[in-house]
């Protein structure tokens, strides 16, 4: 069931339906996800600008609670 | 003899490594993995993420697939379920 999170994740962003591409490109964890950069999106086949902005801000939070956890 | 050709494991026995990185969805590589001396299954057993990262396979997740892919088959022939 650890394929499950980045579901959960795209989830709350409301884009589930990319999860598959995420899985199938190797970004199956959020330990992994937090370095999607734009050529990983390219790879992993989103194009529409929205969606990409949404992910990145979304990618730009996971590194944030990160850095939270360390300090 | 259908039977006796199945695999044991059902996703180890990859014959050449074109054939394994379509099983894993990463054949956009094979042409960079043999120009770089990657051409046989023997020889990916041995590579290392910095091989990887050397010859400019640089996605997170690529990277990820793919070591996991080769630890899954290091892995199953040293418990001899696959011969190579």
């Amino acid at each position: 069931m650890c394929a499950n999170i980045v579901y959960e994740w795209l989830k709350t962003l409301q884009l589930s339906q990319y999860t598959e591409s995420f899985v199938d490109n190797g970004y199956d964890d959020l330990e992994v996800c937090k370095q999607i950069g734009d050529p990983d999106l390219d790879a992993i086949g989103v194009m529409i600008p929205q969606h990409r902005k949404k992910i990145h801000d979304a990618v730009h939070r996971l590194r944030e609670e990160e850095k939270e956890a360390a300090s | 003899n259908l039977l006796v050709e199945h695999s044991p494991s059902g996703n180890g026995a990859y014959r050449s490594v074109n054939e394994w990185l379509e099983g894993i969805k990463m054949a956009r590589y094979t042409d960079t993995f043999v120009e770089n001396g990657f051409s046989s299954m023997d020889a990916v057993t041995q590579m290392t993420l910095d091989d990887l990262r050397r010859f400019g396979v640089t996605l997170a997740g690529h990277q990820k697939k793919i070591m996991n892919s080769i630890q899954e088959i290091r892995a199953q022939l040293l418990n001899g379920m696959v011969p190579l």
